[in-house]
């Protein structure tokens, strides 16, 4: 999270497939001070983070092409990373709540979980709480 | 008559005739000689006369000088001149005399006496009779010769006109001639004449010599022949008498008769062997006398008589006057005269009755051997003493396959020999060899006996016995049947020697004594006694136990006297005594056999026992094995029945018994109809079933309903199987012999399978819509999040109202998105602890908002209901629902009911409530209509839903608080649901009301908040009276892990399903709760 007295901007990853839905969370993360950074799946997270790209926060939804978000918790649990994940889905809460154990399991901090649709003002409560990262 | 005698006499009389002819001959030629000679003597005058004539002429012609008077001396001295020319003809002896006739003609001698003359001169001329004639004859010619000269010379001198003197000069020598040949002729005359008289004297004495002779021929030949007729008269008669004698040796009687067969002669013995007189036969005719024409034959005979043949050994029979017939045998022989002309028969007749008699009978004998002969069974065959079959009978060629058109009576027998090894019959070998070795072998002087193998596998047996004038008579008998049935009887007795042998039961004979007679193989493994140890023993000391000897004795006693036996002809099982003094038990069969022979042993008894030691150990194991076989099917929840072909209950179990309430010892032997009280329908259907299951010999299964005796109606599976009749007759196509049960009660079964169903297919509907309603939620997502952007971005310019209406609708959608994935209870839920009473409370008024005026709303809840766990918006938008629904099914107004109670323990899936039960207007319990069972029972066909596993048979209980739920029932007194519409209520998107009306999700909305919620929703409905809507929901208390996650009410579910339904009401009540309480214990 922007630290808002030094006005540095905190990195944002938002991992879903939904191009539309990323630029929401864009419309909605930038002005309040988050740089976003958008992947379709996990898998182009990982080359970011491969390229020492270190979001503060990631937006991770669960169901996508090529690597999905249990597979992405599972792999960041793996990796060195470590920060806090929200969860997404417009699908099943199976999804979720799997994430949402694996990533308790590998250390990883779950902030939230958001079921889609997701309200803009629940939106900005989540990116702007107290207790996300970065503060 | 002799040769020699015969010659003679044909000598004599050829002499004699040679004499007589001569005689005549001289006669004849005597005179003709004579006559002749007098003929020509007397001729002289002819030729006399002629001369004279001529001379005459002549002179007168040296007178006249007429040329006629010469004429007329021409003329008459051609007389003279034929005769000498004709002599002379006759003296040259090379020419024929024949040609003297006409001259002889011309000299004026008579024609009948020319052929004499000639014949006379010639033959005769130079003889002394005629010689001197012919030589006077000779000189006269000389001067006929010499006159005719001197005729010549006058004629001459008369033409030339002579002088007289000449003329007298000739005239004067023709006188001088003149007179010398009348001298001439006189010495002819006489010397003719003496001729004459010569002959006629030598005629007189030839003739009379050769009559003399004559006489004494025929005087000697006369003698000669009488002497010789006197003795072919004696040898005639000799000849004649011996003749009789022969005919009547060789004949009885002997017999002639005429032209006319009349009968002319008979010998006298024909009386003595008629009986009868000869005139009874004679100048009759054959056939008129009788009695042949019966003979065979006869017609032939007549024929022969009247065609004047032979008659030869022609047999008829006459009776005699004692009526015995008398056979006869006539032989005869035509006679013809000697000018061919029949004249009578001449024969013999014979009395040939023995002959006959012994003919026929020989005749009779010959037949019936020839019958008996070609009759005889047997082939036989006679050879004589040169080899050769003199004699065979038809089955002789048949039986060795001599071909009958080969052979012939009278063949060589080695031909026969030869047929046969050529035929190969004695084997491979030289012909010849064969043929010798073969006749060696059977013309032995003994009597044989050979086998002879036909080459169709055919045996004759010939017996071969010499006869005593050479040769042998050979009998053949086709032997092949009786080999082979002496070897099939051997074979036979082999069999049957083995089949008692091999036995496995004892087979024990014995006499009327009760003596062994038989011991086979078996009885002496059986018994442990050996076969030569109990022959002609007493069978009761061997094999009958002490303590039964008596009995056994009596019994045996009693059937002897009175032919009355408990055991022969039938099985007994008794106890046989072992030769260790053991006993066993052994199964006994007695059958009666005829005796050995007549004497004393006229009866016996066959015995054939078995040891049936082991079969009575089978027996009491099959009988153990039974028993427990009932105790399975008596431990066994299914109802099990056997009954036999007329329905009668021949075994059931327990459960059995208790299904029916009856006790087996009551079914036993009964039928339904008898000992059941079933009502006449049920029945009926139940033997179409048995008549189904024994007409297709195949189990048949039904499904049928009954009313146990505690009044509940479960459903049984009943299977029906035909017991197959293979026992006895042991075809294995046997009749019915049974019907056997087996009813297993599905009830419970019925129902999970119907909830099963039912959740397979919502969890079906359920993931299709989980589907959907993600990649809704997902564009909803878009939507909603950039309308709220866009509503943010216009602030409160134009267009925001605008951006706030799309979003009102895409929060519908997201808000329906979230209630289709509840229903497919992938929405997690928010349960909390819901006081009923008083959500009922709150909502009343809204509910009676929704309702209208026209329906009355109450609401009842049972004091002290406990809270439930749920999530309670879910819980307000279900009753809501349900209100709405049952508003709509009474648009002519009603009464709707809440009602809020405990469930009662264990029954927590009552899917069923009656309307009955509070709803007014329903029918009366008891009413056999569906719908208006009890509470608590389940009727099949109605809808079911509940908790999935639950087991709701044998587990009502009364009225006892129950811990575990509370049922909230939403009943309205509407139209109600028919059956098709109700087994389809839960189905998403399913509706009754018109288009436009309902999402078609309310109730499928509630059954899944229902189930999510760990309990479920109960549904009954009647077309026309209402519909009651239970929702079971957990209470706080018996709600799996009130604060926990979905999964643990599934678990508990899962948990429920494996409670004991024996267990009892104490198990029922411990079941839910227990497996719950430590589920929710374990959880973090």
């Amino acid at each position: 999270m922007t630290d808002r007295s030094t006005g540095t901007p905190r990195l944002l990853a938002v991992v879903d497939d939904n191009e539309e839905f990323r630029a929401i969370v864009r419309a909605v993360a930038e002005p309040i001070g988050w740089q976003v950074s958008e992947f379709s799946n996990g898998a182009e997270l990982f080359v970011g983070l491969a390229r020492d790209f270190r979001p503060e926060l990631i937006m991770l939804d669960m169901v996508m092409p090529e690597m999905d978000g249990i597979e992405t918790i599972a792999a960041l649990g793996a990796s060195s990373v470590r920060c806090p994940v929200i969860l997404m889905t417009g699908r099943l809460p199976l999804y979720t709540r799997t994430a949402d154990q694996l990533g308790r399991a590998h250390g990883i901090e779950i902030l939230e979980i958001l079921q889609k649709p997701v309200p803009l003002a629940r939106l900005r409560a989540v990116l702007g709480h107290p207790a996300a990262p970065g503060r | 008559m002799p040769a020699g005698n015969r010659h003679l006499i044909v000598a004599l009389v050829a002499v004699y005739a040679l004499v007589v002819i001569t005689i005549v001959a001289a006669g004849i030629g005597g005179i003709m000689l004579v006559d002749t000679v007098r003929g020509y003597v007397a001729g002289e005058g002819y030729y006399s006369k002629a001369q004279k004539g001529a001379v005459i002429a002549l002179e007168s012609y040296t007178h006249s000088r007429d040329p006629a008077d010469f004429a007329e001396y021409r003329r008459l001295m051609a007389v003279p001149i034929s005769a000498r020319r004709a002599r002379e003809r006759l003296e040259d002896p090379a020419r024929p005399v024949a040609e003297s006739h006409a001259l002889l003609e011309a000299a004026q001698n008579h024609p009948d006496d020319v052929a004499g003359l000639a014949w006379l001169f010639r033959h005769f001329g130079e003889t002394a009779m005629l010689a001197p004639a012919i030589a006077i004859w000779r000189d006269a010619d000389a001067k006929i010769d010499a006159l005719d000269e001197t005729a010549g010379r006058l004629q001459r001198a008369v033409r030339s006109g002579g002088s007289e003197a000449a003329i007298d000069a000739h005239r004067a020598r023709i006188l001088a001639l003149d007179a010398e040949l009348t001298a001439f002729e006189a010495a002819f005359s006489e010397s003719m004449g003496e001729t004459a008289r010569r002959l006629g004297r030598l005629l007189v004495f030839g003739i009379g010599g050769l009559g003399g002779a004559l006489a004494l021929l025929g005087s000697g030949f006369g003698i000669h022949v009488m002497r010789r007729t006197r003795a072919a008269a004696d040898q005639i008669g000799q000849r004649e008498e011996r003749f009789r004698h022969i005919a009547e040796l060789s004949a009885d009687w002997i017999w002639e008769s005429d032209a006319e067969h009349r009968l002319c002669f008979l010998s006298d013995r024909i009386e003595e062997v008629t009986g009868m007189p000869k005139k009874t036969f004679l100048g009759r005719r054959r056939w008129e006398i009788g009695g042949a024409e019966c003979a065979p034959g006869w017609a032939a005979h007549a024929a022969a008589m009247q065609g004047h043949e032979s008659l030869d050994g022609f047999e008829y029979s006459l009776p005699d006057a004692g009526g015995s017939r008398h056979f006869f045998r006539l032989n005869g022989k035509p006679i013809f005269a000697a000018d061919g002309h029949f004249v009578g028969y001449r024969g013999t007749g014979t009395d040939v009755t023995a002959e006959v008699t012994a003919r026929r009978e020989a005749e009779r004998r010959h037949e019936l051997l020839e019958t008996v002969f070609e009759n005889l069974g047997h082939g036989i065959s006679v050879v004589d003493a040169d080899l050769r079959v003199v004699l065979f009978n038809r089955l002789f060629l048949d039986l060795l396959g001599f071909p009958a058109d080969r052979f012939a009576p009278g063949d060589p027998f080695e031909a026969f020999l030869r047929y046969n090894a050529e035929r190969g019959v004695y084997g491979p070998g030289d012909v010849d060899e064969l043929v010798r070795e073969r006749i060696a072998l059977v013309c032995r002087p003994e009597p044989h006996r050979l086998e002879h193998a036909g080459p169709d596998g055919q045996v004759v047996e010939i017996r071969g016995q010499p006869l005593p004038s050479g040769g042998f008579v050979s009998i053949y008998r086709d032997v092949t049947a009786e080999r082979r049935s002496q070897a099939a009887l051997e074979a036979s007795e082999r069999r049957t020697r083995m089949v008692i042998d091999r036995a496995l039961d004892a087979i024990v004979t014995i006499d009327a004594k009760g003596r062994v007679l038989e011991f086979n193989l078996a009885a002496e493994a059986i018994f442990g006694r050996s076969r030569r140890d109990v022959l002609g023993l007493p069978i009761a000391d061997l094999v009958v136990p002490e303590r039964h000897r008596a009995r056994h004795l009596a019994g045996f006693a009693r059937y002897l006297e009175t032919g009355e036996s408990a055991i022969i002809g039938g099985r007994v099982e008794l106890s046989a005594l072992h030769a260790d003094g053991t006993e066993f038990p052994a199964e006994l069969a007695i059958t009666t056999g005829a005796g050995d022979d007549a004497g004393d042993e006229a009866a016996t008894f066959i015995g054939f026992l078995r040891d049936i030691t082991r079969r009575k150990r089978a027996e009491e194991a099959r009988r153990r094995a039974e028993e427990r076989l009932w105790a399975f099917l008596d431990a066994s929840p299914e109802a099990i029945s056997f009954k036999d072909d007329e329905g009668r209950y021949i075994m059931c179990n327990k459960a059995f018994e208790r299904t029916v309430g009856v006790p087996k010892e009551k079914l036993v032997g009964l039928t339904d109809g008898e000992v059941l009280d079933w009502e006449p329908p049920y029945l009926e259907a139940m033997r179409r079933h048995e008549r189904l299951a024994a007409a297709t010999r195949q189990p048949v299964r039904q499904e049928r309903d009954h009313v146990d005796p505690d009044g509940r109606t479960r459903t049984f599976a009943v299977t029906k199987f035909p017991i197959l009749d293979d026992g006895d007759d042991g075809d294995g196509d046997g009749g019915i012999a049974g019907i056997g049960s087996i009813a297993q009660d599905v009830t419970g079964l019925k129902h999970t399978e119907t909830q099963l169903r039912q959740a397979m297919k919502m969890q079906a509907i359920g993931q299709l819509t989980g589907g959907v309603s993600h990649d809704f939620n997902n564009l909803l997502a878009v939507v909603l999040g950039n309308l709220e952007l866009l509503r943010e971005q216009l602030g409160g310019g134009p267009g925001h109202d605008l951006a706030e209406r799309a979003m009102a609708a895409a929060q519908r959608g997201a808000t329906l998105t979230r209630r289709l994935l509840a229903f497919a209870r992938q929405q997690p839920l928010k349960p909390q602890a819901v006081d009923v009473e008083a959500l009922l409370g709150e909502m009343a008024d809204l509910i009676r908002q929704s309702l209208g005026e026209a329906i009355g709303l109450s609401v009842r809840c049972d004091a002290g209901l406990p809270p439930c766990f749920v999530d309670m918006a879910e819980l307000e938008t279900a009753l809501l629902n349900l209100a709405i629904n049952a508003r709509d099914a009474m648009p002519g107004g009603g009464e709707l009911v809440f009602e809020a109670s405990v469930a009662a323990p264990g029954a927590l899936a009552p899917e069923v409530l009656a309307p009955g039960d509070s709803a007014p207007g329903n029918s009366a319990p008891g009413d056999s209509a569906p719908g208006n069972l009890a509470p608590g029972n389940l009727a099949p066909g109605e809808v079911g839903t509940g908790t999935a596993g639950h087991d709701t048979a044998g587990t009502r209980h009364d009225g006892a608080a129950a811990p575990g739920h509370l049922v909230i029932t939403v009943r309205d007194t509407g139209s109600g649901m028919s059956r098709e519409i109700l087994d389809r209520v839960f189905e998403p998107f399913f509706t009754t009301k018109p288009v436009g009306m309902g999402s078609g999700l309310g109730l499928s909305m509630v059954y899944g908040f229902a189930r999510q919620s760990g309990g479920h929703l109960a549904i009954t409905s009647e077309p026309g009276r209402g519909t009651a809507v239970a929702l079971w929901l957990p209470t706080a208390a018996g709600a799996p892990g009130a604060p926990g996650a979905p999964g643990a009410a599934k678990q508990a579910g899962a948990e429920w399903r494996a409670v004991d339904r024996r267990s009892g009401p104490a198990g029922a009540r411990r079941g839910p709760a227990r497996p719950a309480r430590e589920t929710t214990r374990s959880r973090p």
